[in-house]
């Protein structure tokens, strides 16, 4: 019995809240947080801009302008400036289906929706080799038309579009399901035509949800390299796109060419990543 | 005039509406009243476009309405949780019907002020909706809809997410409003307060049918049947389906030829008069509630637990409640 006084007398002093940790706690963890950061992430992109840099700027400035370098860089834009306008038509259509109608097959969209993220890239690409490809289903049919898609710019397009799909998709359905239909309603009996209704009144409301998928959507379709790996052939000069040139340049010993490609990359991410943080702060607000 | 003429609409295996027809007179100002699945709002919804039957008909002054689109009626609909266009501010939310018809902007500019006023929201134009309080939004939701001089104006539930003080100051306005501009309006309520205030007619509906429809005071005190009669206030059911209102109970102290002998149970003050709930078991092995007031109530002296004598003044019974 003579151990409870001092216990009361431990606990009397302890005035923190509930849920607050003690100084102790809280600097390991978050010691742990910043260190776990640097090794991963810090560490690795500040590699490869020392790395680009290694042979001083008149190296990197020649990497990055090498005639195959600036043509996998516009293979990269031209994917992306394909898919991410496909994607967002189809992204919205699917959003709008799923959120506002109750249909047979609904659920089963849902799931197909994230398909792409569920299955890897190079089983995407195979998908296409398989049904595009020379021996392929559509192969004999496109191959008699003088269509390749296979090994050029259509497959790269294809599995570019296929594997950055769900993006849009996913962002939208849970903003317009919360969101309700009650608006566009309203505008309907106000008398808006359906695409007045969608313009003036949907396209607003999901306005920033829409710039958010976007951007995730860009994002991923510049980096993208299982899938366009695998259905392009990774021809230098031709059908490699900038992570296939940087794999290429790596694999030919390389390497300050390969990190000043890199980091052209490194860049376009970064920039996305602060259009995002950007944009996720008005999703946020609105 | 609005007529409805045996509409059904059925969602799934559930029936929102089951043959109902309906005359609405222009220019009065008619409450559908009836508890939730009651098919008020689905009819609402029909005769603004929204919802189409599956079958029967609804005119708008001898138009069959089935041929035209939300769009093409020229309705006003005011939603319960407003859905004002959260993007745009007070102005363009009640300018959004002269916008979509391509009106002149002095036109717009014009009809929107004039609006603001009626509604005494002049000055907060450039407001967004999330900056303004649930009454606020309810009666930019109402210039909204008047806004292209529509042929009818709709209300769902119009004060029901409002609280109680701000709903009986906007219950009076809109009555008032009503007298101003003489728009055929119906509005949906499963308050009966509500509707007796607010409506020349009421029409109580139940299970998608309508079970009466007429003047507050009729409605009130010649239910057409045991559904109105329990729907309408608090009522007490003595066996063989005899309904008693609270008021209609006489509490005395003597006893008389009429009266059975009963204990207070609880006594309760209300806003008007006093709520006691009582025992009376040669009438019912139930508690009985009998209304009374201030100064009846402070004659009688009633306190919990005391023995008293129960009357009844008036009771109803209806033959189709076997």
């Amino acid at each position: 019995m003579s151990g409870a006084p001092p216990l009361v007398r431990q606990v009397a002093p302890a005035r923190l809240a509930a849920t607050a940790e003690p100084m102790w706690v809280r600097r390991i963890l978050i010691g742990i947080g910043l260190t776990f950061l640097a090794f991963f992430v810090v560490l690795p992109l500040g590699t490869v801009l020392v790395a680009a840099l290694d042979k001083g700027m008149g190296a990197y400035a020649r990497a990055i302008t090498d005639p195959n370098a600036l043509r996998a860089l516009k293979l990269t834009l031209i994917a992306a400036s394909v898919a991410v306008p496909a994607n967002l038509v189809f992204g919205v259509a699917a959003a709008w289906c799923v959120a506002r109608f109750r249909f047979p097959g609904r659920s089963l969209l849902i799931t197909l929706i994230d398909l792409p993220l569920a299955v890897s890239p190079v089983i995407a690409g195979l998908v296409f080799v398989l049904l595009f490809g020379r021996n392929g289903l559509l192969g004999p049919w496109l191959n008699a038309h003088g269509i390749k898609v296979i090994f050029a710019l259509p497959g790269i397009v294809l599995a570019t579009t296929f594997v950055t799909f769900p993006f849009i998709a996913r962002e939208l359905i849970p903003l317009m399901e919360s969101q309700g239909h009650e608006e566009e309603e309203a505008a309907l009996v106000l008398g808006a035509t359906p695409w007045q209704m969608f313009t003036r009144v949907t396209l607003p409301k999901i306005k920033w949800g829409l710039i958010y998928g976007v951007v995730l959507c860009t994002a991923r379709a510049m980096g993208e390299f299982g899938a366009v790996s695998v259905v392009s052939g990774n021809i230098r000069g031709r059908t490699s796109t900038l992570p296939l040139q940087v794999e290429i340049l790596y694999n030919e010993y390389e390497y300050q060419a390969a990190f000043a490609v890199a980091s052209l990359l490194v860049v376009l991410g970064i920039g996305g990543l602060i259009a995002r943080r950007l944009i996720a702060r008005r999703v946020e607000a609105s | 005039m609005i007529s409805v003429k045996n509409v059904r609409k059925q969602f799934g295996t559930f029936k929102a509406l089951d043959d109902v027809s309906l005359d609405i007179e222009s220019g009065s100002l008619v409450a559908l009243l009836g508890p939730s699945g009651s098919g008020k709002t689905t009819l609402l919804r029909i005769l603004s476009g929204l919802e189409e039957p599956d079958s029967g008909r609804a005119l708008l002054d001898g138009n069959d309405l089935s041929s035209q689109s939300a769009r093409q009626r020229n309705v006003g609909l005011v939603f319960q949780h407003y859905a004002l266009f959260r993007h745009l501010d007070v102005f363009e939310n009640v300018a959004f019907a002269l916008r979509v018809r391509k009106r002149p902007t002095a036109e717009v500019d014009k009809r929107v002020t004039e609006l603001l006023r009626l509604v005494q929201l002049e000055g907060l134009g450039r407001r967004m909706p999330s900056q303004l309080s649930g009454g606020q939004r309810q009666r930019i939701a109402l210039a909204r809809a008047l806004a292209a001089q529509p042929r009818v104006l709709l209300l769902d539930e119009p004060f029901g997410a409002l609280d109680a003080q701000v709903r009986a100051e906007l219950r009076g306005w809109l009555r008032r409003l009503h007298e101003e501009i003489a728009l055929t309006t119906v509005f949906v309520t499963h308050d009966q307060d509500e509707a007796f205030e607010v409506a020349d007619q009421v029409v109580v509906m139940n299970k998608g049918r309508i079970e009466q429809i007429g003047a507050p005071a009729d409605v009130f005190q010649q239910p057409a049947n045991d559904f109105v009669m329990r729907f309408l206030g608090h009522v007490n059911v003595l066996p063989g389906q005899v309904y008693v209102r609270p008021h209609d109970l006489e509490i005395g102290r003597e006893k008389t030829e009429t009266s059975v002998p009963a204990r207070v149970v609880r006594v309760t003050p209300l806003g008007s008069g006093l709520k006691i709930e009582l025992f009376a078991p040669a009438i019912l092995d139930a508690p009985l509630r009998a209304d009374v007031d201030w100064e009846r109530g402070s004659a009688l002296g009633l306190r919990d637990g005391d023995n008293v004598f129960l009357s009844v003044r008036r009771s109803r019974s209806f033959a189709q409640a076997a």
